[in-house]
C-alpha cells in the first residue's frame, strides 16, 4: 500500500501514518479488514466509503477545474 | 526493520490499538525499511494515538461521542465560571435589577446550566460505573488512574486556593478575578504584587488542570469495554447498558450547553446596550474589561458547543438505529 501510494502521489507515507489513516477509515467504517493473506493484511472500501469517496473526489475534480479555468484567463 | 525494534515500537501504542492493529503492524514493520525517519514516524504516530486515541475495532461512535461531550461540558464549567466570577459583586450585576431583558438572559444561562448539570451527571455516572466495572474484572489499572485525575485535579486546585487564602491571613484568596480591576481592594489584602503572582498561578494551574481532566476522562471512556448492567430493584431484575443509558442525557447536555451559549452571546449584547459603561469597566480576570471576558467566555462556549453539536450526530443516528 505503501508502494502504491508513493507512485501514484510521490508522497511516501511512513507505516505510523499509514496505520493512523487506516485506523481512522476503519473506525468510520468507510473500510473493512479482508482475511490475512500469509503476511499481509488486505482491506477494502466499503459501501459507505465508496459513497463518500465518490462525494470528495467529485468536489475536488470541481474545485480542480475552476481552479485550472481561472489560471488559465490570467 | 530488526524484529525487535519492530516490537519495541509497536509496544509504544496504547493496549486497546494493540490489540487490533498490534500483529499486523508488527509484521509491516518487519517487512518494510527500517531507519530513523520510520522510527521517528511511528514514534510520533505513537504519541498521537495516546493524545486523541482511536481504541480499537470494538470501539463504536458512541463512546467517543459521550467522551467528546463530557470534554466539552468540563469547558463550559470554566467559561461559565468565568462569566459568572466577571459578574459577580460588580456593577453589572446591579444593573441587571434595572434591566429586566437583561436577567432574562441572565436566566437563560442560568436555566441551561442547571439542566446542563443534571444531564452530564446523568452521562458520567453510568458510564464511570461502567468502566470502574470493566477497569476492575479486566483488572486495568490504566483506566482507574485515568478516571482519578479530573477528582484530583478538583481536590488540587481547591488545596491550593484554601491553603493559599489561609496562608494569607483568609482575607483573600487567589483568584484571577481578585487582583486588579474597577473596584476598591480591601486594606486586609495581600500587596498587588503577591496578588498578580498568585492570581496567574491560579489561572495557568486550572487551565493545565482542566486540560488534564478533559484528557484523563476522555482516555478512560475510550479505553473501557462497556457491557450491560444487571440490578435487582424491588426484586426485579433491571439490565442497564451505560452507552444506551447515557445517549439521551448526552443530547439534553448539548442542547443545553448550546441553549447557554445563546444566552450568553445575547446577555453581552444586551449589557453592550444598556449597561455600557459597566460592560467596559475592568471587572475581568487579570485585569481584564468584562467586554474582553465575556469575549473570551463566548469563544469557550461556542466552541464546545460545536464540538458537542458536531459529535452528538453520531449519538442521534446510533438512537435511532
Amino acid at each position: 500500500m505503501i508502494e502504491d501510494i508513493a507512485s501514484f502521489c510521490g508522497v511516501r507515507l511512513g507505516p505510523g501514518t499509514l496505520y493512523g489513516a487506516i485506523a481512522r477509515l476503519e473506525q468510520q467504517g468507510w473500510i473493512e479488514p479482508l482475511p490475512p493473506e500469509e503476511r499481509r493484511q488486505p482491506y477494502r472500501i466499503t459501501a459507505d466509503g465508496l459513497r463518500v469517496l465518490r462525494a470528495r473526489l467529485t468536489t475536488l475534480r470541481q474545485f480542480t477545474k475552476a481552479g485550472l479555468g481561472r489560471l488559465e484567463a490570467r | 526493520m530488526n524484529p525487535r525494534l519492530a516490537h519495541l515500537l509497536v509496544r509504544l501504542y496504547p493496549r486497546a490499538w494493540r490489540e487490533r492493529y498490534g500483529v499486523e503492524f508488527t509484521t509491516l514493520l518487519q517487512t518494510g525499511r527500517g531507519g530513523v525517519s520510520t522510527s521517528a514516524d511511528v514514534f510520533w504516530s505513537a504519541l498521537l494515538e495516546h493524545i486523541f486515541p482511536l481504541g480499537g475495532l470494538k470501539m463504536n461512535r458512541v463512546p467517543r461521542s459521550l467522551g467528546a461531550i463530557l470534554c466539552a461540558y468540563l469547558a463550559v464549567i470554566a467559561a461559565g465560571l468565568n462569566f459568572y466570577a466577571t459578574i459577580d459583586d460588580s456593577s453589572l450585576a446591579t444593573a441587571m435589577r434595572d434591566h429586566p431583558e437583561l436577567s432574562t438572559a441572565w436566566n437563560v444561562v442560568a436555566l441551561g446550566s442547571v439542566v446542563a448539570l443534571m444531564s452530564a451527571i446523568a452521562v458520567l455516572v453510568p458510564l464511570v460505573v461502567g468502566a470502574v466495572r470493566f477497569a476492575l474484572s479486566a483488572k486495568r489499572r490504566d483506566i482507574v488512574i485515568r478516571l482519578l485525575v479530573a477528582p484530583s485535579a478538583a481536590g488540587i486546585l481547591a488545596a491550593w486556593v484554601i491553603g493559599a487564602s489561609f496562608l494569607l491571613g483568609g482575607h483573600w484568596a487567589p483568584a484571577p478575578w481578585a487582583i486588579l480591576g474597577d473596584w476598591t481592594a480591601s486594606a486586609d489584602w495581600p500587596p498587588l504584587q503577591v496578588r498578580w503572582v498568585l492570581g496567574s498561578f491560579t489561572a495557568v494551574l486550572a487551565v493545565c488542570l482542566l486540560i488534564a481532566s478533559s484528557i484523563g476522562i476522555y482516555q478512560a471512556i475510550q479505553r473501557s469495554r462497556f457491557e450491560e448492567m444487571r440490578f435487582t430493584v424491588l426484586r426485579r431484575l433491571v439490565a442497564v447498558h451505560p452507552l444506551r443509558v447515557a445517549r439521551i442525557p448526552g443530547m439534553v447536555t448539548t442542547a443545553a450547553m448550546s441553549v447557554m451559549t445563546v444566552g450568553v452571546i445575547a446577555w453581552g449584547f444586551i449589557a453592550n446596550l444598556d449597561a455600557s459603561a459597566a460592560f467596559h469597566a475592568y471587572f475581568g480576570p487579570m485585569h481584564t474589561t468584562a467586554f474582553a471576558s465575556w469575549i473570551g467566555s463566548v469563544c469557550v462556549f461556542a466552541a464546545a458547543s460545536v464540538v458537542a453539536l458536531r459529535t452528538s450526530s453520531s449519538l442521534l443516528k446510533s438512537a435511532v438505529e
